[in-house]
């Protein structure tokens, strides 16, 4: 059953609405499709680069260098909880409030469509980012992942939302305005409203602010980028603070021949596989902790990064090279694992069952669906409960898993 | 039933299951209680390896499990938490079942020649070392540990089994499990419940399932070890991070149990998101920090501030700090911002009736009279006036600055 109700506004703004009664608080969130992952645009038929960084600048510049003041800030002293984040693929605002929600969207909405561009304002901003950024320099896995990124990808050249202290610094007042124009209208963005709230007044209301917002006019595309099909390095090895040896194979999977709800069928199919076999439950895990390869547990993740899957598997260990061994050959022999698939389906089964007792379970995967699949529903039972082992099989055996690259963080003793 | 505490409601699709074991901690155990956890997370006699575990859990419609442990003072509780799918939402889940795991991951684990395993001790002893080294060679990692060990002349605030990696040298899984038997396995718990139940029922699932004539601790639960404040101590050291801190901490003179509230009302006046008052004079009027946090270790009365910046500007960063104590206290003006305050906090008791963790943590900490209970501490907070912060500022002494400094390479 999909309760999430989809409304479109006549500037394009795709507006969804989650209510649940039995709820106290009201979350509201505004996204707009500019992440980390986004490198060029073309606006007006000039071709426009965005610097890593970027959407990260920009997020902290609409926040504090509003008209309607610092969003945050005015939301806080209303009692309000409210932030903003950059991830790969979008940048959110969001708030959640008790009462006084129309206040909420008329700070939030409004404050997001009038930063003041000035060059004090991106000075004042790119302060902290600086500092920030110099923070999560000092993460034990800022210069791997960023590393990984390096060996896996040539043109596409993203490594990190917020991007490195150089190319911040170099950015101008008007790429930092070309960008916001040409990403934060309405056709390129998503409002969410969960929890507790009057529907219809509420998107009343809402149609009413944005009557008053005038969008500047830009015939805006991005254009596709062309990245080749093998990965760049296959292996390097680098020095860390971190107190064992780390290695991770990064699978560099094209995504091409899938098409859009393939897409989607995808990404439960992986992260399955990933579960059956990388997980507690798998014979690779068992194997190397019994053979003492590793003593703690292999991490994995899976990234779609435009047409491309970055399957990520790691762990620390003192024999890297057995371990990056034993994952290729776990991966590139298929096993039959019907009953444990069984499992993790009926467990999921579970997880999207109680998925209503907290408004963030229901809007956070509804989120990731709109914005990373364009598929604007909620994941439901019946959904769930349609996928089965052999259409499983047949996914994970259009997947090729001899395409990676090596990339080890030595120890520091 | 005494040991069973259950909260009926009908907000939420799962039920939650917390059981407490409260325990005295002592240094010399340190060790023992930091691997115990692990050998009860992901094994049992039934389900002897991690495999079989996870596949149970994934049976059983069990969202999560997990065994922690968690220290005031000297005051320990072994907390084990459930949380499983309502029955009435998926026909096929059993409390019966769920039970019988829970009871038997709590009180029948896996045992070999009267140990705990000795291979999984092993594993357990080589990740909580890598953790700690880890943790140490970040900034604020090893910020938390230094901070501690230089207001604390006592050895409480401060213990960490960073300090007693030691321990683990000469730890047998015998002795382990010995602790195991006299913490755990011959205590009843105390078993707090949320979720939508029928009372009645569920208790004679659990009687089934759990030996409720053994003992329970009830040991000194609200526990408070208030440092004494001295001179202070300023230290700077040179580090290879890439960036640089300065924390203050202060202690209250003659801080009694009765100035928790103003305490909290002093925290939330400097860095919560309404007054923001150290993030403003820091970061948007001076452009020195990118954050600035405020830390307060009630029980052992040390509060602490600190700010991350560069190293020319800590001296600075740390200026601006005393000088925002400084106009708070000289302030006559402060009360609107106290009343925003108390009108926050009312608000975010409405907020948090939609997390059932916090509504169990309420409970529990009624119960074991940990806190007093929302209600009351709203009470006490919502009577705060500005002659209260003057007066506790007032009170305030600096104890320790302490200076990180970025290694200059060029």
């Amino acid at each position: 059953m999909n309760n999430i109700k989809q409304f479109t506004l006549d500037n394009g703004l795709s507006v969804y609405f989650y209510q649940d009664k039995r709820k106290h608080n009201v979350y509201v969130n505004l996204t707009t499709k500019l992440g980390g992952i986004h490198q060029e645009y073309i606006m007006d038929n000039k071709k426009h680069k965005i610097c890593d960084g970027m959407a990260h600048l920009i997020e902290h510049y609409v926040c504090e260098c509003s008209q309607e003041g610092d969003i945050v800030k005015r939301l806080g002293q209303k009692h309000m909880l409210s932030n903003a984040t950059t991830s790969m693929l979008k940048t959110s605002y969001y708030f959640s409030t008790t009462k006084d929600l129309e206040y909420g969207l008329k700070t939030l909405i409004k404050g997001c469509y009038c930063p003041i561009f000035s060059e004090e304002n991106l000075e004042k901003v790119k302060a902290p980012i600086y500092q920030e950024l110099k923070m999560h320099e000092d993460g034990l896995f800022y210069e791997f992942n960023h590393t990984v990124y390096d060996c896996v990808f040539k043109n596409i050249k993203f490594k990190d939302v917020g991007g490195n202290k150089d190319e911040v610094n170099n950015i101008t007042l008007e790429e930092v305005k070309n960008c916001y124009e040409a990403f934060y209208q309405p056709n390129n963005q998503c409002l969410f409203v969960a929890g507790n709230f009057p529907l219809k007044k509420t998107l009343n209301f809402i149609k009413k602010l944005y009557k008053d917002i005038n969008f500047p006019k830009h015939k805006v595309t991005y254009p596709k980028i062309n990245e080749p099909k093998k990965v760049v390095k296959k292996k390097q090895i680098i020095n860390s603070k971190a107190a064992q040896d780390y290695v991770e194979i990064a699978y560099k999977i094209d995504l091409h021949k899938f098409k859009k709800m393939e897409l989607l069928k995808l990404d439960f199919y992986f992260s399955t596989f990933l579960r059956l076999y990388c997980g507690i439950t798998s014979q690779l895990y068992n194997d190397m902790v019994k053979k003492k390869v590793i003593n703690t547990s292999i991490n994995y993740d899976n990234y779609k990064i435009f047409d491309y899957g970055l399957l990520s598997i790691g762990s620390y260990t003192d024999k890297p090279n057995v371990l990056v061994k034993n994952i290729n050959e776990a991966l590139n022999n298929f096993q039959d694992k019907k009953e444990e698939f069984e499992l993790y389906k009926k467990s999921l089964i579970a997880e999207i069952a109680v998925r209503p007792e907290r408004i963030g379970s229901v809007i956070g995967p509804f989120i990731e669906n709109v914005i990373a699949f364009d598929f604007p529903y909620q994941d439901s039972i019946e959904l769930i409960q349609s996928l089965n082992y052999q259409e499983f099989k047949k996914y994970i055996k259009r997947l090729d898993f001899t395409n990676y690259a090596v990339v080890i963080m030595k120890k520091q003793d | 039933m005494k040991n069973i505490i259950i909260k009926k409601t009908k907000q939420f699709e799962t039920i939650c299951f917390r059981l407490v074991f409260p325990f005295e901690e002592k240094e010399e155990d340190m060790a023992k209680i930091c691997l115990l956890p692990s050998m009860l997370n992901y094994m049992s006699k039934k389900y002897p390896t991690e495999e079989e575990f996870k596949k149970a859990k994934l049976n059983n419609y069990i969202l999560s499990y997990g065994c922690n442990y968690s220290v005031i003072g000297t005051s320990g509780f072994i907390t084990f938490n459930l949380i499983t799918v309502n029955p009435s939402i998926i026909k096929d889940n059993s409390l019966a079942k769920v039970i019988e795991f829970l009871k038997e991951s709590i009180y029948e684990p896996k045992i070999i020649n009267k140990g705990f395993d000795k291979f999984e001790i092993r594993r357990e002893i080589d990740n909580v070392k890598r953790y700690w080294q880890n943790k140490t060679r970040q900034l604020t990692g090893y910020l938390d540990l230094k901070v501690s060990s230089l207001v604390d002349d006592e050895g409480i605030f401060s213990r960490s089994i960073s300090n007693h990696l030691d321990q683990f040298d000469n730890l047998t899984p015998q002795e382990l499990y010995a602790y195991y038997q006299d913490i755990i396995q011959s205590k009843s718990s105390y078993i707090f419940i949320i979720g939508d139940v029928k009372k009645k029922e569920l208790t004679t699932l659990l009687s089934k399932q759990f030996d409720f004539t053994k003992p329970t601790v009830t040991s000194k639960y609200a526990y408070n070890h208030f440092l004494k404040p001295r001179e202070v101590q300023y230290i700077t050291e040179e580090k290879d991070f890439k960036e640089s801190a300065v924390s203050l901490s202060f202690k209250f003179q003659d801080i009694s149990s009765e100035d928790r509230p103003t305490i909290n009302m002093l925290r939330r006046l400097l860095s919560s998101d309404i007054t923001r008052l150290l993030f403003n004079k820091l970061r948007t009027e001076a452009g020195l920090v990118y954050s600035v946090d405020t830390l307060n270790h009630y029980r052992y009365n040390v509060f602490e501030i600190v700010a991350y910046t560069n190293n020319d500007k800590l001296e600075l960063a740390k200026d601006k700090i005393l000088e925002v104590l400084d106009e708070l206290k000289n302030s006559l003006d402060i009360q609107p911002l106290i009343d925003e305050i108390i009108e926050d906090y009312k608000i975010a008791e409405t907020e948090n009736k939609d997390y059932q963790g916090y509504i169990l943590d309420d409970i529990m900490d009624e119960y074991f009279k940990l806190n007093e209970n929302k209600k009351k501490r709203l009470a006490k907070i919502s009577s705060c006036q500005a002659i209260d912060i003057k007066n506790l500022i007032e009170r305030m002494q600096l104890d320790t600055c302490l200076y990180i400094k970025e290694i200059d390479h060029e």
